[in-house]
């Protein structure tokens, strides 16, 4: 055989296989993440109006239930919570909702430890990878250059599949074989929602997180202030909250969470903040699938809750 | 720059083409620029540091070449000090000052102050390099390099100057001043190593890293048969990801028609210290032997100082690695274990007859202890490599799960089952290394079809996060 051919065949073949490997894994991929492919559908591409809409990491994902929210107020809610963000990537989830759906009446916005964080700039980025034509999603990625080249994503579609880590591939296959994110859990969604079950803490042997010290970089801190210069620029009123948690157990397991407050403190100005760290709910352990995130009993008290609270909002601005 | 990012997908055939189209004469001026730019790309301003020594060792090669007498080891003399001068300052300084701070109490008083600076990428791979070159014009084997274009390219060769092999002048230069022909073949050997060690590197060993680093980050959150396996994984990690850059350094310059020296011969198969070092990190082992224990007297002393020369070498050889007590204590551990094995060649066990069982005993033997001597070089300080020795002694098996503390998502079944496929593929490529290529070179679909199943799996399985090469830090 020819050298030069020799050199040319692996590169074909290899390109033909990872892009069989791709299409399997994007199927499998859409298969299992149900949930998420429907709310980033929603957040990106629907045209719906909500009344309210809720941010935040896991720790909002899986604690408003829009459901219990829309029945106590009334209103029309969505929860875009993304697992694992953090103001980076809530930016990136505000603007692309903005940007199809009329503004909302009001954003709440779930601040939690983390949140000031920048290293992982998305959490679960191959969650967008189908929205790759949508500007604001175009953009984030540009601006991931050490994590993500745009060549790959955009134009080399087979070399996309270098983004997906094993357990991606996992549960893409998992997919493939019938299965889903909301069968695996036992659990549902609604308007964003993801339910935690109905496990509860097990008291007797749970241990304190181990303790880290929270970072607030210059890039976290400004993509807050963007996320309210956003708000105030649209005119929605923005809201912040600080879901509930274990018995404070969270707070513990940061080395500076008083640091934590001055910084949001001193950044958020004249943006309300509930802090509802101490709610007599807090205490059961049985509302809550672990320290930092309710379960569906915690989820369903609290968003009760938090209707009564933000329904005068609206109806009274 | 590196091996594993796209910028070299893009900067290595411009440059390799480029190399090809230009007439010999101007090549070197090429591959110096290149050269630059692919130094360029981690920290800017440290190609000043090279620029300097390259300068330095230039005028001290022409300088020992012309002087006579005591001149000429004066001339040594200015080169070396500005060489090691360099390490010192920039690798070295913080860690004696912050051990003198310690030793005599002045963190509390009057702390001797520290250097704020980030160390030279590849720092100590290039110095003994250009080491090498002032060494071997001193000793009359080198002619001294009259070219400053191609010298400053000696020191500064892209595909070997940040992680090795660490060359030798009378290997490397004159291939410099060869007009090197395009020849098919030749590129395709060279593309062939490549791919292999971009798939040692991103396929086995950043993929081993990320239960490694679990591990290794918390150990006390671990349990002695975690500590074990991350251990074990470590030794192939280091080994991929090493042996993969000096892989892919041969290879790239292969195909412009550069051959440098082997640096790996498949080091765990090795039945005893001695053996392993002949095949491990070829490049620096032979340098210390021919620059510094041929220095101490070599083979020429008696045989007490003939152990304490080893022993010496170990130790320096540590030190080279990292300014940090592990690096010390893991030289020191090594030199412990290849003086006791060669008192045992020589006193003990003179007729040593080799049995398959024999063989095998001794090849897990000696993966045992080197891996055990990793501990130290892994670990974060010396007293926490205790712990984790202590912990791997006491381990227990019987209720061993891959992952207890960490999250699935970071290194689970699915990493686990993909990391033993292919450390399965490594070990029977190198096992079997004569006959595949025997068997390859004979059969060339079935040479394609190897390199395309490696090309695939670089896609499909490498792990592509920015992990740098962990002998970057040399």
């Amino acid at each position: 055989m020819n050298t030069i051919l020799k050199m040319i065949v692996p590169v074909a073949g290899a390109l033909v296989l990872a892009t069989l490997l791709q299409k399997g894994i994007e199927k499998g991929s859409a298969r299992y993440h149900v949930h998420k492919k429907e709310r980033m559908n929603e957040i990106l591409r629907g045209t719906t109006r909500h009344d309210i809409l809720f941010l935040g990491s896991s720790r909002m994902h899986n604690t408003v239930n829009p459901r219990v929210v829309d029945s106590v107020t009334g209103l029309n809610t969505y929860n875009a919570g993304a697992e694992g963000g953090r103001f980076v990537e809530f930016r990136t989830v505000l603007e692309g909702y903005l940007a199809k759906h009329p503004a909302p009446r009001l954003v709440v916005l779930s601040v939690d430890g983390h949140s000031f964080y920048t290293k992982t700039r998305m959490f679960f980025p191959i969650q967008y990878f189908d929205h790759l034509d949508n500007p604001v999603v175009a953009t984030a990625f540009r601006e991931q250059k050490e994590d993500f080249n745009w060549m790959y994503l955009k134009y080399l579609t087979p070399l996309r599949i270098i983004y997906y880590d094993d357990y991606a591939k996992s549960l893409a296959f998992r997919g493939l074989r019938g299965s889903n994110e909301l069968k695996m859990a036992k659990t549902y969604n609604y308007k964003g929602y993801l339910s935690n079950g109905t496990a509860c803490i097990d008291t007797l042997h749970a241990k304190p997180y181990k303790k880290v010290t929270l970072i607030f970089d210059e890039e976290g801190r400004k993509a807050f202030q963007d996320i309210q210069r956003i708000c105030a620029g649209r005119n929605i009123p923005l809201r912040l909250v600080y879901v509930p948690e274990w018995r404070g157990m969270m707070q513990q397991s940061f080395n500076n969470f008083p640091q934590w407050r001055t910084v949001l403190d001193s950044l958020r100005g004249n943006t309300p903040l509930d802090m509802d760290d101490n709610l007599p709910l807090s205490q059961d352990p049985c509302n809550f699938a672990n320290f930092g995130h309710v379960n569906d009993r915690g989820a369903a008290l609290y968003s009760a809750l938090l209707g009564q609270r933000l329904k005068p909002l609206i109806t009274n601005p | 720059m590196l091996f594993n990012s796209f910028e070299f997908l893009l900067f290595f055939p411009i440059v390799t083409l480029i190399f090809f189209l230009l007439p010999h004469k101007w090549r070197w001026l090429h591959l110096l620029i290149a050269s630059c730019i692919f130094y360029m790309a981690f920290i800017p301003v440290y190609i000043l540091i090279l620029i300097f020594t390259i300068i330095i060792d230039y005028y001290a090669g022409i300088f020992i070449e012309e002087a006579e007498g005591k001149r000429r080891k004066w001339w040594l003399g200015a080169s070396l000090v500005a060489n090691v001068g360099i390490l010192v300052v920039f690798k070295y300084y913080n860690f004696f000052i912050s051990n003198i701070n310690e030793s005599f109490g002045l963190q509390q008083t009057t702390p001797l102050p520290l250097l704020n600076i980030i160390l030279p990428i590849g720092l100590s791979f290039h110095t003994f390099q250009a080491m090498s070159y002032t060494i071997e014009v001193y000793r009359g084997k080198e002619k001294a390099e009259r070219h400053f274009g191609i010298y400053s390219l000696y020191v500064l060769f892209y595909p070997q100057l940040v992680a090795g092999p660490i060359e030798r002048p009378q290997n490397l230069l004159f291939q410099f001043h060869t007009e090197q022909k395009w020849d098919t073949q030749r590129v395709y050997e060279g593309l062939k190593l490549m791919l292999w060690g971009l798939f040692k590197k991103v396929v086995i060993a950043d993929r081993l890293s990320l239960y490694v680093d679990q591990v290794y980050g918390a150990p006390q959150d671990w349990p002695g048969a975690n500590i074990i396996v991350a251990s074990v994984l470590f030794a192939i990690q280091i080994y991929c990801d090493f042996s993969g850059y000096s892989d892919m350094a041969i290879g790239s310059a292969k195909v412009m028609g550069f051959k440098l020296m082997t640096n790996f011969n498949r080091p765990y198969f090795a039945r005893n210290i001695q053996e392993f070092w002949k095949r491990w990190h070829i490049s620096l082992s032979t340098w210390f032997r021919d620059y510094l224990y041929i220095s101490l007297g070599g083979n020429r002393v008696s045989n007490v100082r003939r152990y304490l020369n080893v022993a010496i070498v170990f130790l320096v050889s540590g030190f080279w690695h990292g300014a940090n007590w592990t690096f010390i204590i893991w030289g020191a551990v090594h030199a412990v274990l290849i003086t006791g094995y060669t008192f045992y060649k020589e006193y003990i066990n003179k007729s040593h007859k080799s049995t398959w069982l024999g063989n095998m005993w001794s090849l897990a033997l000696t993966f045992g202890v080197v891996v055990i001597a990793w501990v130290f070089f892994r670990a974060s300080s010396a007293s926490e490599a205790f712990y984790m020795i202590g912990q791997m002694f006491q381990a227990d098996f019987g209720n061993f799960t891959l992952n207890p503390k960490a999250d699935d998502a970071q290194f689970g079944n699915t990493s686990a089952l993909i990391a033993l496929f292919m450390i399965g593929l490594l070990f029977v490529n190198e096992r079997y290394q004569d006959v595949l290529q025997t068997r390859l070179n004979n059969k060339p679909y079935l040479d394609v079809a190897f390199n395309t199943m490696i090309l695939f799996f670089i896609i499909a399985f490498g792990v592509f996060q920015r992990v740098s090469f962990i002998y970057f830090q040399f």
